[in-house]
């Protein structure tokens, strides 16, 4: 009395996995799908670097990638990016974490009471709609043009992000799975446990993805108003004494710094979603 | 025999974009201890309506709905609700999502899982209980769905159209493991449909709602034989008079 489909589609039906994947075939996989990313970049690197042999007027502008490199080992060897990589980093972190705890408890609150959620919502939507790199200055008055007024800053960036999206993630969840624990005698507190959580902690993820870059956007903004210190600044000055390679120096860490961020958490997410079907297509290429 | 749950002229009303609407009538109907009843209706006459009320989960109504004897006033944890959809939930693996009542009963894990396993091999699902729902086909999910339902060990049973969205023939063999489970453990069930075939081959009593605002028109006994096979079920004797039977009335509540 076995259910004939049950072995077949037991692994997704349509996008079926390879059902022939030997490690060594992964590796090779993996690495092949690793350079097809590379490789658009690495030839725009190629071309940019002789573009600017070929044409002085546009290392000028836009440097080289090879003295990007040098400069970059250069400030790292140096010691001189360190202050300004830890005042950017303790900014980023402080805002965003503080940012994200206020989002998600706000978005939980707010989706789960619907009277605070009626209330909240308009003043939420309204603030959300003010261009916050509009509020920097009024941030370096209120908090001086140390690193409290860049975290303020990175806080309502990050905390709107994270609030709607967990807000929309607690609107979403199938009032069935609610239901369903109630009639199996969870409590209130379980019910967020066993069902609010883990629903929506897939939009959470969201919001906690798409805040790291605001976090540096709000960081460098602030740096540039007013401080003396942070990777913000290290542009900023670079660009007073009209030394463009300083300027991508300072960018490219930024640029590596975000890449970083968003492979940990990727890889975070990766492991707390392990139950969604992968959504990438499997097979491309292979 | 007193019924378990009994219900006296229960009324339900709703409000939709600010109308009352009428989903039940007057709905008199008692359910015996350990009978399989089904309850059958054109869509819309509030069939899910009715199991929501017993599972206190669309509450208040009118009328009397007597639980074992008290009346229903908040969620009822002694029933078990098998929803149309399996929905179990995608983030517990299938022993997970078995467990899970137990889990939040307050179950010791070890005990918890030692019972889990043994449903999960009665509905021949061993070897996928670290899969998660998107790894498993719709009628083991619905295995799935079942047990987990059955693990607390509830009273009454009730399903809403729980077999509509499988395929006719995985349709069948659950049928035929639903009534070797209520055979073995003498549980109410209270089950919805469409399907009037269904209906006969599963149940004790056959009722019979008429479409919006829902109300019993008909109570039908399926004096059928136990234990029944419901690959056959359409040669069992008895069972076209009572399909025709139950059929002439049924017709004239559906309008398309």
């Amino acid at each position: 009395m076995k259910d004939r489909t049950a072995t077949s589609s037991a692994s997704t039906g349509l996008a079926d996995k390879n059902p022939a994947e030997s490690p060594q075939r992964t590796f090779a996989l993996a690495s092949f799908r690793g350079l097809q990313v590379l490789l658009p970049g690495l030839c725009t690197l190629l071309l940019w670097e002789l573009a600017a042999w070929q044409w002085p007027s546009v290392a000028r502008l836009v440097s080289q990638p090879i003295e990007i490199g040098r400069g970059i080992v250069d400030v790292v060897t140096t010691g001189i990016i360190w202050q300004h990589f830890d005042a950017t980093i303790k900014e980023m972190a402080a805002g965003y974490v503080i940012g994200a705890v206020t989002g998600v408890a706000l978005g939980f609150l707010c989706g789960r009471i619907k009277w605070l959620g009626d209330i909240l919502n308009p003043y939420i939507t309204l603030f959300n709609g003010i261009p916050k790199v509009a509020l920097a200055p009024v941030f370096v008055i209120w908090f001086g043009i140390g690193l409290m007024s860049k975290i303020a800053i990175i806080i309502t960036m990050v905390f709107f992000v994270v609030f709607i999206n967990t807000f929309a993630g607690l609107r979403s969840v199938n009032e069935d799975y609610v239901a369903i624990v109630r009639i199996m005698g969870a409590s209130g507190w379980q019910v967020v446990r066993e069902v609010f959580l883990p629903a929506t902690l897939p939009f959470i993820m969201v919001g906690l993805r798409a805040g790291i870059p605001f976090s540096v956007i709000g960081a460098v903004v602030g740096e540039f108003i007013a401080s003396t210190k942070g990777l913000g600044f290290f542009i900023n000055y670079n660009q007073g004494t009209y030394d463009t390679n300083g300027i991508f120096v300072g960018v490219t860490i930024l640029a590596l710094l975000v890449v970083v961020l968003d492979g940990l958490l990727s890889l975070v997410e990766k492991r707390l979603l392990k139950w969604r079907p992968e959504v990438e297509a499997k097979n491309v290429g292979a | 025999m007193e019924p378990i749950i009994d219900l006296a002229h229960v009324t339900k009303t709703y409000r939709s974009k600010g109308k009352r609407v009428l989903a039940l009538k007057n709905v008199t109907l008692p359910v015996e201890k350990g009978s399989f009843t089904t309850i059958i209706g054109p869509s819309g006459c509030g069939k899910s309506t009715l199991l929501k009320i017993i599972a206190g989960i669309s509450l208040p109504y009118e009328g009397r709905l007597n639980y074992k004897g008290r009346e229903i006033a908040s969620i009822n944890s002694d029933v078990g609700f098998v929803t149309q959809d399996s929905n179990l939930f995608p983030w517990l693996t299938l022993s997970q999502n078995v467990e899970l009542a137990l889990k939040i009963r307050g179950v010791a894990k070890t005990e918890r899982a030692l019972v889990a396993q043994r449903l999960i091999d009665t509905m021949q699902l061993t070897g996928f209980e670290t899969h998660y729902p998107f790894e498993l086909s719709g009628g083991m999910q619905k295995r799935g769905s079942i047990i987990r339902t059955l693990i607390y060990d509830p009273d009454i049973i009730l399903m809403d159209e729980p077999f509509g969205p499988l395929d006719a023939q995985t349709r069948l063999v659950l049928q035929d493991e639903l009534l070797r489970i209520w055979d073995a453990n003498k549980k109410t069930i209270l089950f919805v449909t469409h399907d009037l075939t269904e209906a006969i081959a599963l149940s004790d009593k056959v009722v019979l709602f008429t479409g919006r605002p829902g109300t019993v028109k008909r109570i039908f006994d399926v004096p059928l034989r136990r234990p029944r096979n419901v690959f056959e079920i359409h040669n069992e004797k008895g069972f076209t008079d009572l399909y025709h039977e139950i059929w002439s009335e049924f017709k004239m509540e559906i309008t398309v």
